[in-house]
């Protein structure tokens, strides 16, 4: 077992005045299988009181409502999770013989049910004829494989860059010039499985700040894909990692949009800007210290 | 002196259109038996006096307000009266039982289908409905995935458009699942007829459509969320300049429910809240009139200023209902709609009641023997893109498009149906640049209400009229006009 503490905050600034507002933060971490929420605290500016909805896949948003003229607004969540360290990996000896495998994921029952993971969304759609030959799935070994396989070579084909890309940057785009961010290596890597039938999510959350890993400083975006033997397999292109003990899982969706940590509505509407800071500290670590 | 004319000479000069099944009149010009009594009450009207009762329905209604703004009108904002007929369409008492049991089962079996297709998809596993035409619809709902609204109803008011063919049988031409419109004229159009004709119209023994908004309000009230006693209802319209807002504020009105716009509702601690002078006041169910779009700027389009922000939220959470779900948009697309005979067997193992309009599957060798023959009078659409995309329609298409057409279905067979194009029926209409009854196309819009293990139909339903002569379009943004409906009591 390992502890973290997670800060997430987000500051919020409008040049109008705003007279009423509803936001909603999807930035908690969820609990499944592999980690769960132990302590949980929010703090806001205007001192209102939250509170938490589901979202469409079930995810917990902290929402709150202010009905009161303001031109600031901070938020701070922090909370304590507990994230399992063993049993979190998958190896190649667990994956079902090929031919299953494909059975699998042919089957009618199975594309029914997982349709809102293998179509593809504005984000994550690309043409097919644009895949290099050498990123498609060849059925020369197992799946599990072909997915850790590709998490390498996105990673390689692909430079991290901030700045060059945004939230409506699209997978195709990517490929046209491999540069950007977590999100951006997640909706290429997501366009090339969906186009190839095979069932992914995005995944939002946090990353264990004491490692060394490119995204850690924001809210860190990978992906999880379906493989019959095994169930949902987190991947992470932009470290080129399988994601272990050191990623806390906030949400999952289609693709950003379903992830997004901030929606807003205000009235009236005007220009705006936002920050988000994030902190994530394993707390065996501090008391050793 | 000029002779005086009466009706019953222009019942006598009435021209024939032949090929069309005749409402009023059968093929050897007799008056047929339902319209007996009241073409003996017209004959003996002076043509003088009809034009001025006709007259005074034109007034009523503008002075009414029963108007209609056209959108594709370059004087935008004008408002314009749906023209209305005085001379009543009559459906005989058996002939509108079937309607209303095969409109009862077909919208059944269509709320079955909605909770199935958003939850479990057995239809779509069993093949009974291709799952790529769900899957490309923009009206599959992602917010409506893996929910069951209370009493397991998704469209509460459904209304369905019925014609009759030359074969003198009525046929589904679509279903509406969204927000269907139109009732304010069914209702506007018996009160005219009652000032106008009274003495037929309470010598004719016609079934009441007055009742309509009582079983509304019901249905309203019978939906609420669980453990609700009192459910505060409103109606949420997206305001004045909504070519229906008229409807709006009537129903509003006889259904003593608040009309509210999105500004007036607000989402706190997911319940909604209307604010009123009083303070906030909780509210249950929302009878919307605003379209999917635009009831949720933080679920569908954010530029909405139409809707209540977290609404969506709310109503997954369990806290408020809506009138009519989201979503039922995926069922009334045309593509599902030639698959409804098939849902209704999958759903309730019974026989569609009201007929489709018939559907050549070219997958199958006979059909598509008698596409490639017939292809000119056929309408060819691809199962699985909604919206219209890709239709094909053979009387409109040179030789070389059909030869070529040919050859684009051969090439994947499974990708297209057929369907033949119908032949509207057509009513005796007053027209007032001839000064004569005129044979005019007509449609007929029913409503059906579904509640807690209630169904309601609208007896009657709003017969529409393409009032441009031969045009075969029946809708009150193309210049359409309208009829009273008169159901027969059983004698």
């Amino acid at each position: 077992m390992v502890t973290y503490q997670v800060i997430y905050e987000a500051e919020n600034h409008y040049e109008h005045e705003v007279t009423e507002a509803l936001f909603k933060f999807l930035v908690l971490p969820c609990t499944d299988d592999t980690q769960e929420v132990l302590e949980e605290t929010v703090e806001n500016s205007l001192d209102l009181p939250v509170f938490h909805a589901s979202n469409v896949f079930g995810y917990q948003l902290i929402c709150i409502r202010v009905a009161q003229p303001f031109q600031h607004f901070k938020l701070k969540v922090s909370c304590t999770v507990r994230k399992k360290t063993t049993g979190m990996l998958h190896i190649t000896e667990e994956s079902l013989p090929l031919e299953e495998e494909l059975k699998v994921l042919q089957s009618e029952d199975f594309i029914v049910d997982h349709f809102l993971y293998i179509q593809q969304t504005s984000l994550t759609d690309l043409p097919v004829a644009r895949i290099p030959r050498d990123l498609l799935f060849q059925k020369d070994k197992p799946l599990f494989d072909y997915i850790t396989d590709l998490n390498s070579r996105l990673h390689n084909m692909m430079e991290y860059q901030t700045g060059v890309t945004t939230f409506s940057t699209r997978a195709c785009d990517v490929l046209d010039n491999p540069r950007g961010v977590c999100q951006d290596y997640t909706h290429l890597m997501l366009g090339i499985l969906r186009q190839q039938q095979i069932p992914c999510r995005y995944v939002s959350g946090y990353l264990n700040q004491g490692q060394v890993f490119l995204g850690s400083l924001q809210m860190h975006a990978w992906l999880e894909v379906y493989i019959p033997s095994m169930g949902w397999v987190g991947v992470d292109p932009t470290n080129n990692m399988m994601s272990d003990q050191h990623y806390i899982k906030v949400a999952d969706g289609a693709d950003f949009d379903d992830c997004s940590p901030l929606k807003g509505h205000i009235r009236p509407t005007g220009p705006n800007t936002t920050s988000h800071t994030v902190e994530v500290v394993e707390q065996s670590q501090q008391q050793q210290q | 002196m000029i002779p005086e004319t009466f009706l019953e000479n222009l019942l006598k000069d009435y021209p024939n259109a032949p090929g069309f099944y005749d409402e009023v009149f059968d093929e050897n010009k007799y008056i047929r038996e339902h319209y007996r009594k009241i073409t003996d009450h017209l004959a003996k009207i002076r043509l003088e006096d009809f034009q001025n009762m006709n007259e005074y329905a034109r007034r009523s209604s503008f002075e009414q307000g029963i108007t209609f703004n056209v959108y594709s009108d370059t004087s935008q904002g004008v408002e314009r009266i749906f023209p209305f007929d005085l001379l009543p369409r009559i459906i005989p008492a058996k002939e509108w039982d079937t309607i209303e049991r095969g409109l009862a089962q077909r919208n059944l079996a269509l709320n079955m289908f909605l909770k199935d297709i958003y939850n479990e998809k057995k239809i779509l596993k069993d093949k009974v409905v291709p799952k790529e035409l769900l899957f490309s619809s923009q009206h599959y709902s992602k917010y409506m995935m893996d929910f069951v609204p209370y009493s397991q109803v998704y469209v509460h008011i459904s209304g369905t458009d019925l014609i009759r063919h030359s074969d003198g049988e009525y046929y589904v031409l679509e279903d509406n699942l969204r927000t269907p419109s139109g009732i304010s004229y069914v209702l506007s159009n018996r009160i005219s007829t009652k000032r106008i004709l009274p003495t037929l119209f309470f010598n004719s023994n016609v079934q009441p459509v007055v009742d309509y908004s009582e079983s509304l309000l019901e249905v309203i009230k019978s939906v609420a969320p669980q453990g609700v006693d009192d459910p505060v209802c409103v109606v949420l319209t997206p305001g004045v300049y909504n070519s229906a807002y008229y409807e709006h504020a009537l129903l509003a009105l006889q259904m003593g429910m608040q009309l509210v716009e999105g500004r007036d509702l607000y989402v706190d601690h997911n319940f909604v809240y209307m604010k009123t002078i009083h303070g906030p006041k909780k509210v249950d169910v929302i009878y919307r009139r605003v379209d999917d779009d635009y009831i949720d700027p933080l679920a569908f389009r954010p530029d909405s200023t139409l809707g209540v922000p977290g609404l969506m939220t709310a109503y997954r959470q369990g806290n408020v209902n809506l009138v009519n779900a989201p979503g039922t948009g995926v069922a009334d697309d045309k593509a599902v709609y030639t698959y409804v005979p098939d849902i209704i067997r999958y759903y309730l193992n019974e026989e569609p009641i009201l007929k489709n309009v018939h559907t050549y599957r070219c997958e199958k060798d006979n059909d598509l023997n008698y596409v490639l023959e017939h292809l000119n009078e056929l309408v060819v659409k691809p199962v699985d893109e909604s919206g219209g995309y890709g239709i094909f329609i053979g009387n409109k298409a040179s030789q070389q498009e059909l030869r070529d057409f040919k050859e684009v279905i051969k090439a994947n067979r499974r990708k297209y149906i057929a369907q033949p194009t119908m032949a509207l029926s057509v009513h005796a209409t007053y027209i007032e640049e001839t000064g004569m009854f005129e044979p005019r196309h007509i449609d007929l819009r029913t409503f059906t209400l579904s509640g807690d293990r209630s169904t309601y139909v609208c007896k009657g339903g709003l017969t529409r009229v393409a009032l441009r002569k031969g045009n075969l379009i029946v809708n009150s943004s193309q210049g359409g006009g309208s009829k009273d409906t008169w159901v027969l009591q059983d004698e």
